[in-house]
């Protein structure tokens, strides 16, 4: 009898620890500021800029991809040195547009430095094929969820040349992981968590809606809701129904 | 002599995106909107018609070919092509008559052309009809209807349409970059558990400031010293 006692409490005692550390990690947004005073409010707090960041893109389907493109058309390679973009396996498009936008950044560098880091452009399994059986989806998801993973720690930096890891080292895990949509998202994001929860990294997760939704969510957009630490909606109809929701605008151009 | 050179009307471009929207088509390529373009000074359509390759052929019935011929206005369709073409026809064209993908409007909304969205409302996820109504209702673009697209060509000519901001993006690299500082300033100390042997590290490699390699061999960082 104190045996089953006892093992009920232990049990307790864990899901407590483990639920409170979920606790400690979830972003808190505040949902009662204003809208628009958010962007200034958070200005107030001087912070110095760090030298070097590393932020992670999540690219998917076309439209998305063109979004992302679209939002990032005005970052500075000297700001933002280091660059992950993480695409589906097979779509070649994406793979292309992130070449095409790094060909573009080329000329922007200030220092020689910089340049030399480069961009990681990685592919990770698909959470799920269109059509595929609903009995294999939980073995691919699976699949995709250790890609993200290893991307995330910078597994792929192991293969890499010596000049490379140099460069990377100490930057694997993203600062910031931007996201607008794709399914792969949601697993990367499930990935950044894991880590958070043994106190890994502190990445800090971005989402932003599709520009072509106006007033409903899409379904990547309702699982993350929780998890971003910043959600971006880019039309005021969204944001009245979702508190905790962020309008600032097109941040498409 | 470039072609281009010489052109001295001006070009409308349909699309209907990966989907299929064989009504869009149907409805445009017939003689009355061949005629109502050609007198508008049109002389060139192009027409990517997706999945509707039957219903773009069909369209060229022997009345529509005599108006063709007549007006001297040129078409010409193609299934698909990538999202740089796309932008292309998009840029030398000077009315965009689309369904309602964010993609092409927010293209044409950038290099400020005269656009009609007519939402394919035989999609079942329509949130791509609420899209073109918002934007119509904001005067961005003008938002069709299939019976009435005669009408919303000659309104388009005149229409006062609205400029995109252009500002979205610097919005959101600057909510990066504080976002970006706020990483920063909450990262987890990188230094291991194990302290003594990272200060091992250290102290046999002056000024290292590596952590995660803690062995006794130089290390990356060690080396750039």
């Amino acid at each position: 009898m104190s045996v089953i006692v006892a093992l009920f409490l232990s049990v307790l005692l864990i899901f407590i620890f483990i639920s409170l550390r979920i606790y400690l990690i979830l972003p808190t947004r505040p949902s009662a500021v204003p809208q628009t005073s958010i962007l200034q409010s958070d200005r107030v707090v001087e912070l110095t800029p760090p030298e070097n960041s590393h932020v992670l893109m999540i690219l998917g389907s076309g439209g998305h991809t063109a979004e992302m493109f679209s939002l990032l058309s005005s970052i500075s390679p000297d700001t933002i040195t280091h660059r992950t973009y993480v695409f589906s396996s097979g779509d070649i498009h994406s793979a292309k547009s992130a070449r095409a936008f790094e060909n573009s950044l080329a000329g922007s560098y200030t220092k020689k430095s910089n340049e030399k880091i480069g961009y990681r452009l990685l592919e990770i399994p698909r959470a799920r094929r269109v059509r595929q059986s609903w009995i294999t989806t939980p073995w691919s998801c699976l699949m995709c969820l250790i890609g993200c993973m290893n991307v995330l720690r910078g597994g792929d930096l192991e293969g890499m040349s010596v000049q490379m890891r140099q460069c990377w080292e100490g930057r694997r895990f993203p600062d910031v992981v931007v996201c607008n949509g794709p399914a792969t998202a949601v697993m990367m994001v499930l990935a950044c968590y894991i880590y958070k929860f043994f106190g890994r990294c502190s990445t800090r997760i971005i989402y932003v809606e599709s520009f072509a939704r106006v007033t409903t969510m899409s379904l990547s957009g309702k699982l993350l809701l929780p998890l971003a630490n910043r959600f971006l909606v880019q039309w005021p109809q969204l944001a009245e129904i979702y508190p905790g929701v962020e309008h600032l605008g097109f941040l498409v151009s | 002599m470039d072609p281009k050179d010489t052109k001295t009307g001006k070009g409308v471009f349909i699309t209907v995106g990966t989907t299929a929207f064989d009504s869009l088509i149907e409805a445009l390529l017939v003689p009355t909107i061949i005629a109502q373009l050609s007198e508008l000074g049109y002389d060139e359509i192009r027409v990517q018609y997706g999945k509707g390759k039957y219903v773009y052929d069909a369209a060229f019935t022997p009345e529509l070919k005599d108006m063709v011929n007549e007006t001297g206005i040129s078409i010409g369709g193609f299934e698909y092509e990538d999202s740089v073409k796309i932008t292309e026809f998009i840029k030398d064209a000077d009315l965009i008559i689309s369904h309602a993908g964010s993609g092409t409007i927010l293209d044409a909304l950038r290099y400020q052309k005269a656009i009609i969205v007519v939402p394919n409302e035989s999609l079942m996820d329509n949130h791509q009809a609420e899209l073109a109504k918002e934007m119509s209702k904001q005067k961005y673009v003008i938002r069709g209807k299939l019976d009435k697209i005669a009408t919303h060509i000659a309104q388009a000519q005149t229409y006062g349409f609205r400029h995109f901001p252009r500002t979205g993006s610097k919005t959101f690299v600057e909510l990066l970059e504080d976002e970006i500082e706020k990483a920063e300033k909450d990262k987890i100390d990188p230094t291991p558990v194990n302290k003594n042997k990272a200060t091992y590290h250290q102290r046999r490699y002056k000024d290292c400031d590596d952590w995660t390699d803690m062995g006794p061999e130089p290390c990356g960082r060690c080396f750039i010293l």
